[in-house]
């Protein structure tokens, strides 16, 4: 008995000696889970972003510490309504800025969980791209903005030229049995819902619910797997198991810079496309702060910079400015050069048509 | 005689408070939640049987569950057959100097991230990877692979569930006295014997925990499905996160889990008394 | 009994199988793919990585010392129920266990969801204590079914005599009924310790803002897809710890042999 103890208490204290080569401060618990700072000298800004999503490459945290002294630390999330989750269960008075999607702020105008914006404390807000700053869902009753577009793309049709012989243009080719089991999805209801609108010449918005739950069990049953983090498409798109499928445009850009081939295209009948808006929680706790954060992020500096770094999976950045920057290599890699006619906005659902549409989806996921 | 209750009441203390506060009032919230429909709850929401009439009319729960007891089954039995004989002979074969290095040794693995692990089980399986390739030999198409089926994800959570199933037997293997197997032998029962009349029935505690620690964890796991198991991989579990997870409908997913949880203790409970009845033959 | 050739077989081909991945691991840590494609190309270019980034080392440390801390507290409190359901009736005790085994029963998942509500109701939120309590209520089932068996089916007999022969209700404990239990005992700690240490869905929900233990980083990073250094983190910790094991066995190999057998 008295070995087995030596055995794991060495263990663990060698274990932890390995993990504090490399760990500047242990943190130290003290039941209310906030790191002790001296007051009035460094102060924390906590930001509720994705993970790997630029706001905390290297870079970008280190100028913005120098610059305003402070510490930034992170919150990760791995889904909007996670997001939403966080803030509604004791984020609001703890998170001072985090990015909802689109369609997610105006989720948040309803709960009243945002503060209204005072753009004018923005120095980069005029350069940003006109129609997504002023797109009805992110204002509230009173025209007030309730979030800062900072960066958009596409979840489009990509696929593995070496493996396929024709060029496509359509997104029927996910349809198309010569492809069978070659298919990856992505497993998001709202895509889901989109792509099979687009496809069958429904409107994207608003389409007829049974027609789609048709059309996605033909799909199911040409596709080989859903795919719900950029891993578990890049793993079997690089193995070969899958050729093509929907993937955002970054997993895209990221997969080419890596060395592994996709050519990534906007069907003909349109592509679904997102936006990515920073917020201010209410009663954020640092909300000076998290202003200059947000013009940090929109700053030409900071956009250019993220585009440029192809491996880390880059969105399209909102600052018009940055595209005078930018090389036309690193544009064609983004594919902003040339952008399709209908870009199909994934916007504010209401909680009936949102918990609708999930429906249809497991239903069609659930089918034998 | 009080002073022995006493004794018993502050020894259950701890287990009875946790137990209490951190799972009956979580139990309790699940039941009121599931009775309330839509996405807010409030103070003033009505009460009703909306949501577990909704779950039924959409007629996904059935199909479902019976899949995830069906791979729980699997997986268990498989787990059983396994660990009784690894079990076995770390208790009784192995000499004792060896008996705790390899019973630690069998859960080095999991000191470093189960879902790491999933993911070289994957690497391991997908096309043109080691599996695949070694197959091609035997005239296997490499660029088609086992994986996104329901035979990956049985793999992959018998790989992450064998060890409970071998720590739990092992536990009540090592109480067995040698001496009653060396007399059922010499009494001139074979292997066969041996076991079912000897082993099983005295490892049955331990059998009966390891199907608690299996079985129901199986039955509710949505992860491995997700990642491994392909387009008709949806399991239980996938259905109830997506309701908290993804929908903001907080009543229907307590209304899920809340069948789920009567369903999976039924069948639990099936199990453990014919479980006992055999065991009980015997002794 | 002699020692069948199956029985060995059988045995070497389970550790295979539960090895073989964690070799894979350890394979792929060294190569320089991102995808874990081969050809194979050795590289360690992710053991730079990862000494270079502060995030996987301070979320190691603190799953390390939390599940330990959990685990430890857990035994206790399961040895403590278990001798307390002992002296119950064993109808009455069936039952107790059935209820705690809820914590097993409930998926993680709705549990982790349920405790955080009630915890934001008592004020206390995402906090350290909260991580700790929810841990606890999961793993607390492991250590009571296992001990709880082991307990009932000890000899009661030895006890009786050591006590009539004047040891104290302590020493008893210690010197005949721990030894007595100790398979099972271990057992459960070191499951309990495995499954608070992977116990990502309890602690993504209760765990304090801006505070990740070891499975919520890797999660978030293997979604985005920076798998790699993982690998080596993966790779050292496996190898540190068979090696440890390895070393004591090998220091203990007249003593420990004896020693179990006077068991």
């Amino acid at each position: 008995m008295k070995r087995l103890l030596v055995i794991l208490l060495a263990m663990i204290l060698l274990l932890s000696t390995a993990c504090q080569a490399d760990n500047g401060e242990a943190t130290v618990p003290d039941g209310t889970g906030q790191e002790t700072t001296d007051p009035g000298e460094i102060r924390k800004l906590v930001v509720a972003n994705w993970q790997g999503y630029g706001s905390d490459a290297e870079y970008a945290i280190r100028e913005f510490e120098e610059a305003n002294n402070c510490e930034i630390v992170h919150q990760y999330f791995d889904s909007e309504e996670a997001l939403l989750n966080m803030l509604r269960q004791g984020g609001i008075g703890e998170i001072d800025v985090c990015l909802p999607n689109m369609s997610y702020v105006a989720i948040g105008k309803r709960e009243d969980m945002f503060t209204p914006l005072d753009t004018s404390k923005l120095e980069n807000y005029k350069d940003l791209r006109e129609d997504l700053c002023t797109v009805e869902d992110i204002k509230d009753e009173d025209g007030n903005v309730l979030g800062v577009p900072w960066t958009w793309g596409t979840t489009s049709l990509g696929y593995n030229p070496d493996a396929v012989d024709e060029e496509i243009d359509s997104w029927a080719a996910l349809w198309d049995p010569a492809y069978k089991d070659r298919i990856a999805f992505f497993d998001d209801h709202t895509t889901a819902v989109m792509i099979a609108a687009l496809y069958s010449g429904e409107d994207p918005e608003n389409p007829d619910l049974d027609k789609i739950k048709t059309v996605l069990l033909e799909l199911k049953e040409n596709a080989r797997l859903f795919w719900s983090s950029y891993d578990s498409f890049a793993n079997p798109y690089t193995a070969g198991e899958v050729v093509m499928g929907s993937v955002w445009s970054g997993a895209a850009t990221q997969l080419n810079a890596t060395g592994q081939k996709m050519e990534y295209i906007y069907p003909k009948e349109g592509t679904v496309a997102w936006v990515d808006y920073w917020s201010i929680p209410r009663n954020a706790p640092n909300e000076d702060l998290a202003y200059k954060w947000i013009d940090w992020m929109t700053s030409v500096e900071f956009q250019s910079t993220y585009a440029a770094d192809l491996e880390a999976q880059p969105p399209i950045p909102t600052n018009n400015k940055v595209f005078e920057v930018l090389s036309d290599e690193v544009k064609e890699a983004l594919y902003v050069t040339e952008l399709p006619e209908i870009l199909a906005f994934q916007k504010e659902l209401s909680p009936e048509v949102n918990e609708a549409w999930l429906d249809i989806w497991n239903e069609v996921k659930a089918a034998n | 005689m009080t002073k022995s209750r006493i004794k018993t009441w502050l020894l259950m203390l701890p287990g009875a408070g946790m137990l209490l506060s951190l799972v009956l009032l979580p139990l309790s919230l699940l039941l009121l939640f599931s009775l309330i429909t839509g996405n807010q709850i409030s103070i003033n929401s009505d009460l009703s049987f909306s949501n577990y009439i909704n779950i039924y009319e959409r007629g996904l729960f059935g199909p479902l569950m019976i899949k995830s007891l069906l791979i729980a089954f699997f997986v268990t039995l498989s787990a059983i057959v396994i660990a009784y004989p690894v079990s076995y002979g770390i208790a009784k074969v192995v000499t004792p100097r060896w008996r705790n290095t390899l019973i630690i040794l069998i859960i080095i693995p999991f000191f470093t991230s189960q879902l790491l692990l999933i993911y070289s089980i994957m690497v391991m399986l997908q096309s043109r990877g080691p599996v695949m390739s070694f197959l091609s030999i035997f005239g296997a198409d490499p660029t088609r692979s086992a994986l996104y089926s329901n035979f990956a994800v049985y793999l992959i959570l018998l790989y992450q569930f064998l060890p409970y199933m071998v720590l739990t037997l092992y536990s009540s293997m090592s109480k067995i006295d040698d001496n009653i197997i060396a007399v059922a032998r010499s009494m001139g029962a074979g292997r066969r014997r041996v076991f079912f009349d000897v082993i099983l029935p005295l490892t049955s505690p331990g059998l009966l925990s390891g199907i608690i620690l299996v079985f129901i964890p199986v039955a509710g796991s949505f992860v491995e499905s997700n990642l491994a198991g392909g387009t008709n991989g949806m399991m239980i579990g996938s259905l109830i996160d997506s309701n908290f997870s993804v929908s903001l409908n907080l009543g229907r997913g307590c209304a899920l889990c809340v069948l789920f949880l009567l369903v999976i203790s039924a069948v639990t409970f099936v199990i453990q008394r014919s479980i006992r009845y055999f065991a009980g033959r015997r002794l | 009994m002699k020692q069948s050739p199956w029985l060995r077989l059988i045995m070497v081909l389970t550790y295979i199988f539960i090895f073989s991945p964690i070799i894979v691991v350890m394979v792929m840590s060294f190569n320089s793919s991102q995808y874990g494609t081969l050809p194979f190309e050795f590289s360690t270019r992710w053991y730079e990585l990862l000494f270079s980034s502060r995030n996987l080392g301070r979320a190691t440390w603190l799953s390390i010392w939390f599940s330990f801390l959990v685990t430890c507290t857990v035994s206790v409190v399961g040895l403590l129920t278990s001798l307390g359901l002992r002296r119950m009736k064993p109808k009455w005790a069936q039952s107790f266990i059935a209820w705690l085994n809820l914590g097993v029963v409930i998926p993680w998942l709705v549990l982790g969801v349920a405790l955080l509500m009630i915890f934001n109701f008592v004020g206390l939120g995402r906090s350290y204590p909260g991580m700790f309590l929810g841990n606890c209520i999961c793993v607390l089932p492991y250590v009571v079914l296992l001990v709880y068996p082991a307990l009932m089916a000890l000899d009661r007999n030895i006890e009786y005599a050591a006590r009539t022969m004047g040891a104290s209700n302590g020493r008893t404990l210690f010197t005949i009924v721990l030894p007595g239990i100790l398979p099972a005992l271990l057992a459960s700690s070191l499951m309990a310790f495995m499954v608070c240490f992977n116990n990502f869905v309890i602690q993504y929900y209760l765990a304090p803002f801006g505070v990740r233990t070891l499975p919520m980083e890797i999660y978030n990073l293997v979604r985005v897809g920076y798998k790699p250094d993982i690998n080596a983190l993966a790779t050292i910790m496996a190898l540190l710890s068979i090696a440890l094991v390895l070393v004591v066995n090998r220091l203990g190999r007249g003593k420990e042999g004896k020693f179990l057998e006077e068991l």
